[in-house]
């Protein structure tokens, strides 16, 4: 029984509790929590050789600083691996993975995230969930979710993808939900790369960009995010010019009150105007819609990080730059 | 009993004598090697264990093993020959948390159904079947339900432990059951 093993570089951000035989709860917070938290899920060796680096540990937030800081270090290892496995937390796996869809555009190696059920610094205070957990799924989802992503990761896919329990979704197309406590990640469109039962399925028609890779290191800007409620008032400072590069405004219908539509204009900065279906034409802001609203948060911070020219951040916005418009 | 098989053998002769005997002893067996198979809503952590055939670990065993080990389930590799050079086959078996669950053995065409028995009956033994994990529904009548809440009261026991008692002691009297059971792993 021989075979070439694949090498995987595991990149963790979080999202790392595991539990041992004994029901005890191991997760890395600091360099030296890797080998024992990598020992107790030691059947991982069989699928691959792993390489394991934190990128950043559960004290701490997941954001752009940790997006950028990933996205470097894939640009600086994809010749080495055959693929990449990023663990960050439940609650910020989308907004992970559709970054680096963004920051490393049409990147012909595969990455995918993953995450355990649970995250976070203080193992104690959430001891009662994770039994629970422990009765109720016999464990807190990591290990199998690992070793389902270390199955996939060698295998060409379209862009960043999410495996978690039984299905491997689109970074773009993900949708984060609870049920039953319990996280569930599924697709906006109902469409899946794989999904898994007695093995790992991928889909037959499979579609990957023929466009030349773009590296992007920055993602890192201020964005003001506003929800519209219709009859509600806007009231916000004069610094705004100054303190945010763009304004997002997540829409809760399809036209905006002429009163809003003059603060507006009086604005320096870009204005997104967000649905997921459909806008009414508003020329004082730019239309973004048939795309999720993580995809337009990501896809502005991206957009206002690298591109201070008007003209080329309303481009980038309206265009389907990684395929994430959907046909809704 | 539910066995996953997995084989990657060239000659699926001996794989089709393996689903023949494990079906024969009373398993369920969901295989590659079974073009069409309904599995329903049967997933791999409802799997009791997994049986491999072939000299070579491929991509898709692997993924197997490291699947049935994280779920702390017994595993049997069948090899037709007699060493083995498998870097991941020697890992399995020195390492300590994984020994006890992984059972390598090399068969010949006339030792394979007492191979497969011996592991059935193995596995009928292990501890993790007197677990108690399977949810049963029951429809009762009144008068039982009055009879089952007024024994729990009066004994000061649960209703469900009270009845799993009574299953047990019953089952542990049951001469033919008994009789069943001596038989049910012996080749026929």
């Amino acid at each position: 029984m021989t075979k070439q093993k694949k090498k995987i570089c595991l990149l963790l951000a979080g999202g790392t509790w595991t539990t041992t035989k004994n029901k005890e709860v191991l997760s890395v917070s600091k360099p030296a929590d890797i080998e024992p938290w990598l020992s107790s899920m030691s059947e991982l060796s069989i699928l691959a050789d792993t390489e394991v680096n934190l990128i950043a540990g559960e004290d701490q937030e997941i954001g752009p600083v940790v997006w950028e800081k990933l996205a470097k270090f894939i640009v600086s290892k994809h010749k080495n691996c055959d693929g990449f496995i990023i663990v960050t937390k439940p609650d910020r796996l989308v907004a992970t993975t559709v970054a680096l869809n963004f920051l490393l555009q049409n990147l012909s190696t595969t990455i995918i995230a993953t995450a355990s059920q649970m995250s976070g610094a203080y193992v104690q205070e959430k001891k009662e969930l994770v039994n629970q957990l422990l009765t109720s799924q016999s464990g807190l989802g990591l290990r199998a979710n690992l070793i389902n992503a270390i199955q996939v990761a060698p295998e060409p896919m379209p862009a960043p993808a999410i495996m978690f329990g039984s299905r491997l979704v689109l970074g773009t197309k993900a949708k984060q939900e609870r049920q039953k406590g319990l996280h569930l990640f599924t697709s906006v469109d109902g469409d899946y790369l794989a999904k898994v039962d007695f093995g790992i399925t991928l889909k037959n028609d499979l579609r990957y960009s023929s466009k030349a890779p773009e590296i992007f290191s920055k993602i890192n800007s201020n964005i003001l995010v506003i929800e519209d409620i219709p009859n509600l008032d806007w009231s916000w400072s004069d610094k705004i010019n100054k303190d945010y590069q763009a304004v997002l405004i997540k829409m809760s219908s399809d036209e905006l009150e002429s009163a809003k539509r003059e603060q507006i204009k009086k604005l320096d900065v870009p204005v997104i105007l967000y649905h997921p279906y459909y806008l009414n034409h508003h020329q004082e802001a730019i239309a973004l819609t048939s795309c999720t609203w993580e995809v337009a948060m990501i896809k502005t911070m991206w957009a206002a990080a690298n591109f201070t020219n008007k003209k080329d951040f309303t481009n980038k916005i309206k265009s389907n730059i990684t395929g994430e418009f959907l046909n809704v | 009993m539910t066995i996953y098989f997995y084989s990657n053998e060239k000659n699926q002769t001996i794989g089709k004598e393996v689903i023949q005997y494990l079906k024969r002893s009373g398993a369920m067996v969901i295989s590659n090697l079974l073009t069409s198979q309904s599995t329903g809503d049967l997933s791999l952590e409802e799997v009791d264990a997994l049986i491999i055939l072939g000299d070579e670990l491929d991509a898709n065993g692997s993924y197997f093993v490291a699947w049935a080990l994280s779920q702390n389930k017994h595993i049997l590799f069948l090899l037709s020959k007699q060493t083995s050079t498998s870097q991941t086959l020697q890992t399995l078996q020195q390492n300590k948390n994984f020994n006890d669950k992984v059972n390598i053995i090399t068969y010949h065409p006339d030792n394979l159904q007492q191979i497969l028995l011996d592991f059935l009956q193995k596995l009928d033994q292990d501890s993790g079947r007197d677990a108690v994990n399977i949810k049963y529904t029951l429809r009762l009548s009144p008068k039982i339900s009055d009879f089952l809440a007024w024994k729990a009261k009066h004994d000061n026991v649960r209703k469900a432990d009270w009845l799993r008692k009574l299953i047990t002691e019953t089952m542990q009297n049951d001469q033919a059951y008994q009789q069943f059971l001596n038989k049910k792993y012996k080749a026929q």
